[in-house]
């Protein structure tokens, strides 16, 4: 039998780490038919929101006040990660107990990771160095006033400016798609 | 009166009725002949309602009324604009039949008509319909008209007549003020006559030009000479016409600025942002200074002002930063720094963009340094727009001239991006446009690009590809934008260009038709457009084009982020000296709103009883907003007492269960002090001990820290300090402040060295404000004199045989000769001035937070002190630390702005030693259900459970927080 390879594992780059959403697409018609689940979305509301969500799709009323039934059949709920566990228990809710008919597929979704190298604010050193005795009512302004800076020889940070203290990295995430069915009438 | 005769068959009861329905319905039941009288069980089951029958009589009946409906909904009295959505409506489309969109104005007119024939025949209004013929014939005065004819006739003619010389006259607007009219008309038509024709033109014929300054703060001058009278005090943005019409307007921080829609808006705001659209505003009013880095010291030098402006020396060419700006250790607020190659643009807030700009220049001199400044607050505008459909909006009105440059490949790869999270902040994208006006309606890009191919983009520009310098430096020099208004067509021209297209949709391009540098920046919640000044509105126009577009203000603004959890500028910004000001006028606007109230319809807050389990009255601080210098006394005394008897919490525990014994007895005292004392005589003796070891330490270090609050000028060490000193029960000014721990505040303030206006401030004696014999700053004597501002220097900015350097170099001289601002100074006494007083700089630039219209008056002249009460930074002594913190109420209740915030320790009832802060933001999260917002909160007591109370009310909501780190 064959054994399942694993993808190898990121590497963690040094930094502090700021996660991006994925690339999602913006569709107006996709609003009614798409849900994000996440993974505090509380299960009843997202049952709630599938329902109405589903009602929307049947209940199109036409202009002269007729129902008419859209192309869509159906509506897709998506999570990813964490949110996995949700989004699969919510499906088997929907088939379970309101009957409806639901698909499940697998995917994974493209997110990016910023990894930021935190220097040391240079505010926070200020203020470790201040002393208590200072008279803050009118040092702040004379202070700024007489900001005087020491130049640092200009040949020596032409390095410093091609440091990239910002990186970024794609990374896969698996995901679960629901298709779940209107009822048809 | 003769009574009314009763017709017996008429009168209707619930007997008659029941007969008569007995009747007409008798014949619908099987009822055999013969046995009416007494029907037997077999007969009754017969007697039931016959359904066929019942249909077929009813018949006629239903089919008149359903007739009756359909001819009731067509024919309906319902007019064509009356059918229109909300933001569709006008005000005037009732009797004006342009204000109704085009696909509805035939039957609009239709309707109009047939009304007026009605009025007619009713031998009522007999006006012509607006709209299709004459405006309305009554009204003016005839020698009113003419007047106005004539003023029209005469300004049109002098603004066609420069226009076409290539000119434009800047009319002072003394010109309109108090002069008689032919006197006015004299002098005008002597200044131009005065205008040499020789003077360089400009460069288009809608009068677009750069207003920017070297080294000096430029002077707003007005676009339109019609206007000039309107924006004597603030300027106007560039798409004001548009916004006058559909927002309120408010003037602020020295310009016109929408406050909010007409419509309504908190949820549309709250939907386009999060769901299904964007919000866009004009943010024209932030201010922009340009710095370019020149010669060997360059970088260093671009590093030392970095550090100077935002505490980080560090930021990569081709990227913006966010954060708040610093002049050396003072915080401002909040900005952008955008750094491409040795050029930065540094964009303020409007409310100390002066201060800032100012700052920058003398520390310039200091160091000696050698970079150019400009200011571009007038010449570079703005658009932000906020929500999934942002990037796709924006998209669709940006008509890139290089649609193979990598800027523009990438940017449309990322247009259709939903989560504006997705692209990290500071991010940036240049691009030169064609003038969107071309084309008829804004175009929507589809894509079919996957998920990667979109990460792909946005990894590729986080590399510095998104930026074009060429095109920046078009953006952010003066040559470049006046370059982008070369012929810029008017809405004239456009017209004539299209009606001679074969296609109505897009008009032929011209050789001739300028090209207009943008940039695209990723800003904290959206993305923000920079344009030229004079480019903005043609771009807004095409923009409000765009469906599922709503426009905001302000005020939506602060919704914005407020649901966001981040601070809005000046509200949550209470540690700044603008925000602190900003707190004070709100506070003095509610004050006087409440004052203007008849006694009766006053709350008394005085005698407002806040805890419901303790005698003490009154609201804490004042009851008309957030009271900061309060707030710092009531900490510091709260923990003097609490380090005095060394006992800590215990004691407040103690105490608040002796307090109604105590303060039932003697309910004048000072409440803080006679609880945690419970009696005079106690308190008495830890004063003495207190202001001799206060006085008798050698220096002021070794004094106990918290208690150099109470150092007082008047008093020595030998003196025996009695209760008198500290006049306690002084005045009771407006009744508002008889709370006691108010009234030990305020003696503690009188006895400390404090500005004298600020004290006569608290005294609530505020009619010694120093106004500069009643005007308010920055207003100038009124004068008869007729002057045409900067024409003469605005004419001179551009030779047109120069090539680039050389008007550069002709423009800098200029700046360095005094002759091109009215505002410019000698740096060195500049500088000198500033040196010697720093606080100057400040009261200068005060007036910028004024609302002119509303409060004229005080504004320069309240005390920079109080703006100092809080810092946002532990270390400092004098100031009361304090945090910010985000919070979402889990309890029941609705806190607002101004609500007070206490530590509660799971108490409970907190008492007024447990309140440590004040609400500055707080509205209704529609994601969250409930309302949420930002609080700045004393740091040293920032621990545990916090609850809420609004002023004014006994109920306590709970909330969850968590810090804002700044």
């Amino acid at each position: 039998m064959k054994t399942k390879q694993k993808a190898p594992k990121l590497e963690r780059i040094e930094g502090r780490l700021v996660k991006h959403g994925s690339a999602r697409s913006f569709s107006y018609q996709e609003i009614n038919r798409a849900l994000y689940i996440r993974g505090d979305t509380p299960f009843t509301s997202a049952v709630k929101h599938v329902e109405k969500m589903l009602d929307k799709l049947s209940a199109k009323t036409g202009k002269r006040g007729v129902e008419s039934f859209g192309n869509t059949k159906f509506i897709t709920v998506i999570g990813m990660g964490k949110a996995i566990e949700k989004v699969l228990s919510l499906g088997v809710f929907l088939k379970a107990e309101k009957l409806y008919r639901v698909d499940v597929l697998t995917k994974s979704v493209g997110v990016l990771d910023e990894f930021r190298k935190e220097t040391k604010s240079s505010r926070i050193i200020n203020h470790e160095t201040q002393t208590e005795s200072l008279n803050t009512f009118s040092d702040t302004p004379e202070r700024a006033g007489e900001h005087i800076v020491e130049l640092a020889d200009s040949s020596d940070d032409s390095g410093d400016d091609s440091e990239d203290d910002i990186t970024m990295r794609k990374r896969n995430v698996s995901a679960v798609e629901l298709r779940v069915w209107r009822k048809m009438v | 009166m003769a009574p009314i005769k009763k017709n017996p068959a008429n009168q209707i009861n619930s007997k008659s009725l029941r007969a008569r329905l007995d009747k007409s319905a008798s014949h619908l039941f099987y009822q055999p002949a013969g046995t009416r009288s007494t029907p037997s069980p077999t007969q009754r089951t017969q007697s039931l309602l016959h359904v066929p029958k019942l249909l077929s009589s009813t018949q006629n009946d239903l089919q008149r009324l359903e007739k009756a409906l359909t001819a009731a909904k067509s024919g309906s009295s319902k007019r064509a604009f009356q059918s229109l959505p909300r933001s569709l409506r006008r005000r005037t489309a009732s009797h004006n039949v342009k204000r109704v969109p085009k696909r509805m104005r035939a039957r609009a007119l239709r309707e109009m008509k047939e009304k007026k024939d009605d009025d007619v025949k009713a031998g009522g209004n007999t006006k012509k319909i607006k709209g299709i013929l004459l405006k309305r014939e009554k009204g003016l005065s005839k020698a009113r008209k003419l007047y106005l004819m004539r003023r029209m006739r005469k300004l049109l003619r002098y603004t066609t007549h420069l226009k076409r010389k290539g000119q434009l006259a800047i009319v002072s607007p003394m010109l309109f003020r108090k002069a008689l009219i032919r006197n006015q008309m004299k002098q005008l038509s002597i200044q131009i006559r005065d205008l040499k024709p020789s003077q360089s033109p400009l460069n288009n014929s809608v009068g677009s030009f750069d207003n920017s300054a070297a080294f000096a703060l430029a002077k707003f001058k007005p676009h339109a000479i019609k206007y000039v009278k309107r924006q004597r005090d603030a300027a106007w943005l560039p798409t004001h016409i548009w916004h006058a019409k559909r927002a309120k307007m408010e003037k602020k921080w020295g310009f016109a600025i929408s406050q909010t829609p007409t419509l309504k808006s908190h949820r549309n705001t709250h939907r386009k942002s999060v769901r299904d659209g964007c919000v866009v505003w004009d943010t024209s009013y932030t201010g922009t200074m340009v710095l370019r880095f020149i010669g060997n010291t360059a970088k260093a030098e671009m590093k030392a002002v970095l550090e100077y402006l935002s505490h980080n020396s560090k930021l990569k060419d081709g990227r913006a930063w966010y954060g708040n700006i610093f002049t050396g250790q003072e915080m401002n607020g909040p900005g952008e720094i955008l750094r491409v190659k040795e050029d930065l643009a540094v964009r303020v807030h409007p409310a100390f963009y002066k201060v800032v700009y100012t700052m920058v220049r003398v520390m310039r001199k200091t160091n000696n340094f050698c970079f150019e400044m400009e200011d571009c607050r007038y010449a570079l505008g703005s658009i932000d727009l906020v929500g999934p459909n942002a990037l796709n909006a924006v998209a669709s009105i940006l008509y890139t001239t290089n649609k193979n440059s990598a800027q523009s490949r990438l940017f449309f790869k990322i247009q259709q991006v939903r989560d504006l999270d997705t692209i990290p902040v500071g991010t940036a994208i240049s691009l030169e446009c064609e003038d969107p006006r071309r084309y008829l309606h804004p175009t929507k890009h589809h894509s079919r690009l996957t998920n990667d191919e979109m990460l792909d983009a946005v990894l590729e520009l986080s590399h510095n590809k998104g930026v074009d310098a060429d095109i920046v430096k078009r953006l952010l020099t003066k040559e470049g934008r006046v370059s982008s208004y070369a012929n810029q067509p008017s809405l004239k021209d456009l017209g004539r260009r299209r009606a001679n297209a074969d296609t109505e949709r897009t008009i032929p391009k011209l050789s001739s038709d300028p090209t207009i540098p943008v940039l695209l920046v990723r800003h904290e919640i959206g993305f923000r457009l920079i344009l030229p000044w004079f480019w903005v509105l043609p771009f807004w126009h095409q923009l409000t084009k765009v469906p599922h577009v709503f426009v905001g203000g302000l005020r939506q603004y602060h919704q914005v982020l407020t649901e966001r959890g981040m601070l809005y500028f000046p509200t949550d910004y209470p540690f700044t000296p603008k925000g602190m000001h900003s707190s004070l006028l709100d506070t003095m606007d509610l004050e006087d709103k409440y004052v203007k109230k008849p006694a009766a319809k006053r709350v008394k807050y005085s005698q407002f009883r806040v805890y419901e389990d303790r005698e003490l009255r009154g609201e804490h601080g004042t009851p008309f907003g957030s009271d900061w210098t309060f707030l710092k006394f009531l900490r510091l005394v709260v923990k003097d007492l609490k380090e005095y008897t060394k006992e800590g919490d215990k004691l407040v525990d103690y105490l608040s269960s002796r307090l109604k014994d105590s303060i039932a007895d003697k309910p004048t005292q000072p409440f803080v002090l006679s609880s945690f004392f419970n009696s005079e005589k106690k308190l008495k003796v830890w004063l003495r001990d207190n202001w001799r070891k206060i006085y008798t330490a050698p220096n002021i270090a070794d004094r106990p820290s918290r208690l150099n609050m109470l150092e007082t000028a008047g008093i020595d060490d030998t003196e025996e300090v009695t209760w008198n000193n500290l006049s306690v029960f002084g005045k009771d000014h407006l009744n508002l402040r008889s709370n006691p721990l108010n009234h030990l505040v305020e003696s503690l303030i009188e006895s400390a060295d404090f500005d004298a206006t600020f004290k006569s401030k608290l005294a609530g004696d505020r009619g010694n404000f120093d106004t500069e014999g009643g005007k308010r700053v920055g207003e100038t004597e009124e004068s008869n004199d007729i002057e045409i501002i900067g024409a003469q220097d605005f004419n001179r900015v551009l030779e047109p045989d120069m090539d680039k350097d050389q008007e550069l170099h002709y423009w800098l001289n200029l700046a360095a000769e005094k002759d091109f601002d009215q505002d410019q100074v000698d740096l060195d006494e500049e500088h000198k001035r500033i040196i010697a007083n720093p606080q100057g700089l400040l009261e200068e630039t005060n007036f910028f937070m004024g609302v002119f219209k509303r409060r004229p008056r005080k504004i320069a002249q309240l005390p920079i002190e109080l703006a100092r009460d809080l810092e946002v930074c532990p270390k400092r002594n004098r100031r009361l630390p304090v945090k910010m913190i985000k919070f979402t109420v889990i309890s029941t209740g609705n806190p607002k702005k101004h609500a007070r915030v206490y530590s509660s320790n799971g108490e409970t009832n907190p008492g007024p030693e447990n309140m440590i802060g004040y609400v500055t933001s707080a509205n209704y999260n529609m994601s969250l259900g409930r309302v949420s917002g930002v609080a700045c909160v004393a740091a040293e007591e920032l621990h545990g459970y916090l609850s809420i109370r609004n002023i004014g009310e006994t109920t306590f909501a709970q909330i969850q927080w968590s810090a804002i780190e700044l």
